[in-house]
């Protein structure tokens, strides 16, 4: 199996945002990334992010049928791949690898 | 502030799919936020959300690879630089040339005429050199072309600093950015 390509903090927030969404797509992603993050995102990293993870072939993305309300426009939605998946577990084992046996408490004093 | 985006996504966004689904994603976010916070607030918010983006914008079409964008991007988007600043010399030029014909006032509209015209088409030209952002390679090909045209002004014959020449001047990003706008746009 070819090794995943490491992600950053940001990358991460947003393969994290499109597996809690049920339909992610750009707006619903940056809302969500920018609660988890707990700061506002600009809706130009997200879609920058968007592209690099599907340039690494993590991310696809497809034009959805228009909303069926007046003057309903397509949305650009994206899921994981099987690869994106991979990378997001072995990301997430890293991590707790990383923390493994460490007493540090959750807020210092 | 709603009327601006789509001019900033047109000169930043050269993927005109991916441009109308960042402007719906805008769009639908402003909306909810003029409802629960206020027309004021939200467009306070667009108008950080634009700051913040242009950056990213303008480098999603770029060519990159994992690490960020490749000497061939690099090399390309210089070349392109100068190609930029080459029209608006030639613009201005262009424009000194019928500087010369402001003797009468047929000249003088002659010289509006051919100069605005010129400066969109140079413009429209330099847009196509530079798909990534036309409208700044529009933008710019006026501001070179103006400044040139003030520049040659000051440093040659002080007589020609006349009223009609720096109004022609001042109107040539405009001319340009108009000629930028129609390739933006693919109005034609």
């Amino acid at each position: 199996m070819a090794p995943h390509p490491a992600l950053g903090d940001f990358e991460l927030a947003v393969l994290v945002a499109l597996v809690a969404l049920d339909e992610p797509y750009g707006a619903a992603i940056r809302r969500e990334v920018s609660s988890r993050l707990g700061r506002e995102c600009a809706v130009g990293a997200v879609y920058v992010t968007l592209q690099r993870l599907e340039d690494k072939g993590l991310v696809s993305s497809h034009m959805t049928d228009p909303l069926p309300i007046r003057g309903g426009r397509s949305r650009r939605s994206y899921r994981l791949t099987k690869d994106g998946e991979r990378a997001l577990h072995t990301a997430r084992a890293v991590r707790d690898r990383l923390w493994q046996g460490v007493p540090v408490k959750a807020r210092p004093a | 502030m709603v009327a601006l985006m789509p001019l900033v996504l047109a000169g930043t966004v050269a993927d005109r799919e991916l441009r109308d689904a960042i402007a719906g994603d805008l769009l639908e976010e402003h909306a909810e936020r003029s409802v629960s916070a206020g027309r004021g607030r939200a467009n306070w918010w667009l108008l950080l959300q634009l700051v913040h983006s242009f950056p990213y914008f303008a480098s999603l079409s770029g060519d990159r690879d994992a690490n960020g964008f490749t000497p061939q991007f690099i090399r390309r988007f210089y070349a392109r630089l100068i190609a930029v600043i080459g029209i608006g010399v030639a613009v201005h030029l262009a424009v000194a040339w019928l500087h010369n014909s402001f003797a009468s006032s047929a000249g003088v509209a002659l010289s509006f005429l051919g100069g605005l015209l010129g400066a969109c088409g140079a413009a429209y030209g330099a847009a196509v050199a530079v798909p990534a952002a036309p409208l700044a390679a529009a933008l710019a090909t006026g501001v070179v072309a103006a400044f040139a045209g003030a520049g040659a002004a000051l440093l040659g014959d002080v007589t020609t600093f006349v009223p009609e020449w720096i109004a022609l001047q001042s109107l040539l990003p405009f001319a340009a950015l108009a000629g930028g706008l129609v390739r933006a746009r693919q109005l034609c």
